[in-house]
């Protein structure tokens, strides 16, 4: 076995390097972009948001617009959870940061609150609008009503698979190792819930370059996923071992 | 386990303000008078869906734009909608509905219609205007029929039927 003889976690304290400065201006920059060009090419449909300041619309509409910021921003923070998730020591390495994991842990939380957002006020912008409850059908969409009800049953799905994926995360340890990482994996699950749910019904998810960047997300999730397993059966079964020859 | 990171609030920050923003603006909305909540219809006409039948039978040429996606559009539609998704409705022919005397962007509530019709308002289309009741719901709900893949266009057979409906009582 290998010993990386780089430390875990720099030291907060100490002064960062030029490449550690670079990294972190870098990692500010490609954060700020994956939250704003979302909301940068729904401003291309809606107009700007100063509009929903005024009048000049029917009952529950700024509602309905909140409703769709929540919802690409709960996007971004679930991929960004996943991605921390995955690559928290190389991103404690390249960042000289202390421990992310429990940044990791907030943004999970994060992600969840604010996709809980999404359709409650989705359920406001409705009951202001109609003067009707339809909580049941905004939280449990009926399957069999057509296209539309179906996709917002898979974002309904991808909520509260993302609860249970939260809960694993924050209670994880008090569970056996085994079957809290089960557990937590659902997280992948919602990323692709929620994938398939803002692509085919998402108001502004189809305005210009925003498919090819909810597309290469979804790589992005895959690829290290992948990486990630690769990297555990490697390191359990040295080149050339099979599982039958570990047992011996 | 590794101590929590000072970083660690952060998000937890950002995501309070950003609930804060998202839901100001609804809570003002909320809180509006009732004559200030009709505002829109200045700008927007809004019309029974029965009003609108009446005037395709007397011959108005009334434009439906369905706004939802293709897949909800061939489910079922107003007969004779156009299809055109939300986020395309920048890019449709203006000069083709210069002269009509409604044009009806539409969806399920007429979240998307009212964006649909903002942008057709903001190109310069005259006589944008929603449906009373909001959406193809409100269609739905005035008995007036509706259409398929199959029954797309708005012949003698939809005329027929608009027609039946509306000698039909109006529905409570």
């Amino acid at each position: 076995m290998t010993t990386d003889p780089r430390p875990m976690t720099a030291d907060p304290h100490s002064e960062p390097g030029p490449a550690i400065r670079r990294n972190r201006v870098l990692a500010v920059l490609a954060l700020v972009a994956l939250l704003l060009l979302p909301l940068t090419a729904m401003t291309r449909q809606t107009g700007t948001m100063t509009y929903y300041l005024g009048q000049g619309y029917p009952p529950g509409q700024s509602a309905y617009i909140m409703m769709r910021v929540a919802g690409h921003l709960a996007y971004t923070l679930v991929f960004l959870q996943i991605v921390l998730g995955l690559l928290h020591r190389p991103l404690q390495r390249a960042l000289g940061l202390g421990p992310l994991l429990s940044v990791h842990r907030s943004v999970g939380l994060a992600a969840f609150l604010l996709a809980l957002s999404h359709p409650i006020l989705f359920e406001w912008a409705r009951q202001l609008r109609t003067g009707q409850s339809t909580i049941t059908a905004t939280f449990w969409p009926p399957i069999d009503h057509g296209f539309y009800e179906l996709h917002q049953y898979f974002g309904a799905m991808g909520l509260y698979l993302l609860l249970i994926g939260v809960l694993a995360g924050v209670y994880g340890p008090r569970l056996a190792p085994k079957a809290w990482r089960a557990v937590h994996a659902v997280n992948y699950m919602v990323f692709f819930l929620v994938w398939y749910h803002s692509l085919r019904i998402g108001t502004s998810t189809r305005i210009g370059m925003l498919p090819v960047l909810y597309t290469v997300l979804a790589a992005v999730v895959v690829g290290l996923t992948l990486q990630r397993l690769r990297r555990r059966t490697g390191s359990r079964f040295p080149e050339g071992l099979t599982s039958r020859d570990a047992r011996r | 386990m590794s101590p929590p990171s000072r970083y660690a609030r952060w998000p937890l920050i950002a995501v309070a303000l950003t609930l804060a923003f998202l839901f100001a603006l609804p809570l003002a909305e909320a809180s509006r008078a009732p004559e200030a909540r009709r505002a829109w219809t200045q700008d927007y006409q809004e019309v029974a869906p029965r009003d609108v039948a009446q005037m395709i039978l007397d011959g108005k040429k009334v434009v439906f734009v369905d706004v939802r996606e293709p897949q909800e559009f061939a489910e079922k539609h107003i007969p004779g909608a156009r299809s055109v998704p939300v986020r395309d409705t920048a890019a449709v022919n203006v000069a083709s509905l210069a002269d009509a005397d409604l044009v009806v962007p539409y969806c399920l509530k007429d979240f998307r219609g009212f964006e649909g019709a903002k942008t057709l308002h903001g190109l310069g289309v005259p006589n944008v205007g929603l449906l009373k009741g909001h959406g193809i719901k409100s269609w739905e709900k005035a008995g007036l029929p509706e259409a398929g893949e199959d029954l797309g266009v708005l012949d003698e057979e939809a005329l027929r039927m608009i027609q039946e409906a509306l000698d039909k009582a109006p529905e409570q």
